[in-house]
């Protein structure tokens, strides 16, 4: 399994059309006033240098770990739907992305060039106020503080609630199961909100709609600014 | 002695070598990876006219954070790891919930005689819709991999997930999107 598989866009048998939309997914990006208008937040931060060289392991190891287990989760149920409803970027020549040719590129830096700088001091007032990373999610490789003693045994958070997910169909039981366990190993993980959705979701499948209005009652108190919020009030 | 960069391809190839210490400027790294980044955080449900402010946000991270990137994965993943988080948390705040969709902007009005552009977006529109049908998760990967044209490997190890379930599932959704897209023209 170490040979890598063939890219749909690299098939020459590929439909144009799809390879045509595959290409224009890759290329999507930023227009050149976007690209401008982020760069001007960053203000002197942009020109200062930075050290890439690679940081021994007891510097950061924990930091540079924890980045596999926090990707998988925030990746699992937060943005469902978000995909289709989420805008395209103006459709501007030129903006294109990393994969893009160094011409393309070059549109990109030279927005950035262009861009103004505000002071110093302003830049670095927006970098002091910059929240910190949010805590990484768990995985069999990376347990974090968000993670029960003994949850760094078993299916990640992600794994968990795909599963959950998964299951909600066709078998309720399993999901609010998954959810359970969930909520045992990871009881302040970073899904801990999708992972009451599903729940509530399952017992209301279930027909266990009381404990599904009561669950939801508690979401709405815990999570009063959460995204979920309206589905959660929709579903009671 | 310290060697400069002159692209972030070469951080990646200077890091890997372990050549002397690399230096760059945010502004290099942003001018190669703030379309990886755009794109990341949009699809992870940060919208449109927020997108600027979230970028931001990462790049902020990225420069308060350096100390932290360890060479041992590509700068891209750590990126896409601070993109992940700037994006859940944005997902959290509140003015995301009371914000209406139609609070965004409309997308940009095409011009008569934009007919490239117009192709451009309905076959974009309706990648979007096929990938939509598939499970978050799986569809990420066909989107890393597919997409973003990250490794396999890399794929498996930001998803969290075993490499072959990365090769299995990228199989899957491609085999959908194929499928979908000849029986929908």
């Amino acid at each position: 399994m170490s040979q890598e598989p063939r890219r749909l866009l690299e098939e020459t048998a590929s439909p144009p059309s799809l390879q045509a939309a595959l290409k224009a997914a890759r290329q999507e990006g930023p227009s050149a006033d976007q690209a401008r208008a982020v760069s001007l937040g960053l203000g002197g931060l942009l020109d200062r240098p930075i050290d890439l060289t690679p940081k021994p392991a007891a510097a950061s190891g924990a930091a540079a770990a924890k980045i596999g287990g926090l990707v998988a989760v925030v990746v699992a149920l937060g943005a469902t739907g978000a995909y289709v409803a989420s805008r395209s970027a103006p459709a501007v020549p030129g903006t294109l992305g990393a994969g893009a040719p160094a011409a393309a590129r070059e549109v990109a830096n030279a927005a950035l060039n262009r861009a103004s700088k505000p002071e110093p001091s302003a830049a670095a007032e927006v970098a002091a106020e910059a929240p910190a990373v949010l805590p990484a999610a768990s995985s069999p490789r990376a347990p974090t503080s968000a993670a029960a003693p003994g949850a760094s045994s078993g299916p990640s958070e992600l794994v968990l609630l795909e599963r959950a997910r998964a299951a909600l169909a066709n078998e309720p039981a399993r999901a609010l199961a998954l959810t359970n366990e969930h909520r045992r190993r990871f009881p302040h993980g970073a899904l801990a909100e999708e992972r009451e959705v599903i729940a509530i979701r399952a017992l209301e499948k279930l027909g266990r709609g009381k404990e599904a209005a009561q669950r939801g009652s508690a979401f709405e108190q815990q999570n009063p600014d959460s995204i979920h919020r309206r589905t959660v009030t929709e579903k009671k | 002695m310290a060697v400069v960069a002159r692209s972030p391809f070469d951080l990646v190839e200077l890091s890997a070598s372990g050549r002397g210490s690399v230096s760059s400027t945010l502004r290099d790294v942003m001018g190669e990876h703030l379309p990886f980044v755009w794109r990341t955080l949009r699809r992870h449900g940060v919208r449109e006219p927020d997108l600027p402010d979230q970028c931001q946000e990462v790049f902020l991270v990225v420069h308060r954070k350096l100390d932290e990137f360890r060479g041992d994965s590509s700068l891209r993943t750590w990126l896409y790891g601070i993109a992940l988080r700037v994006a859940a948390g944005y997902r959290r705040k509140a003015h995301v919930t009371r914000e209406s969709p139609e609070a965004a902007p409309p997308d940009s009005v095409l011009e008569a005689g934009q007919e490239q552009d117009l192709e451009r977006k309905r076959a974009l529109d309706r990648l979007r819709v096929l990938l939509a049908e598939v499970e978050p998760a799986r569809r990420e990967v066909f989107v890393l991999f597919e997409l973003e044209e990250l490794s396999m490997s890399e794929v498996a190890k930001v998803v969290g997930c075993p490499l072959r379930t990365a090769y299995a599932w990228y199989d899957s959704v491609r085999a959908h999107v194929q499928r979908r897209w000849e029986a929908t023209p």
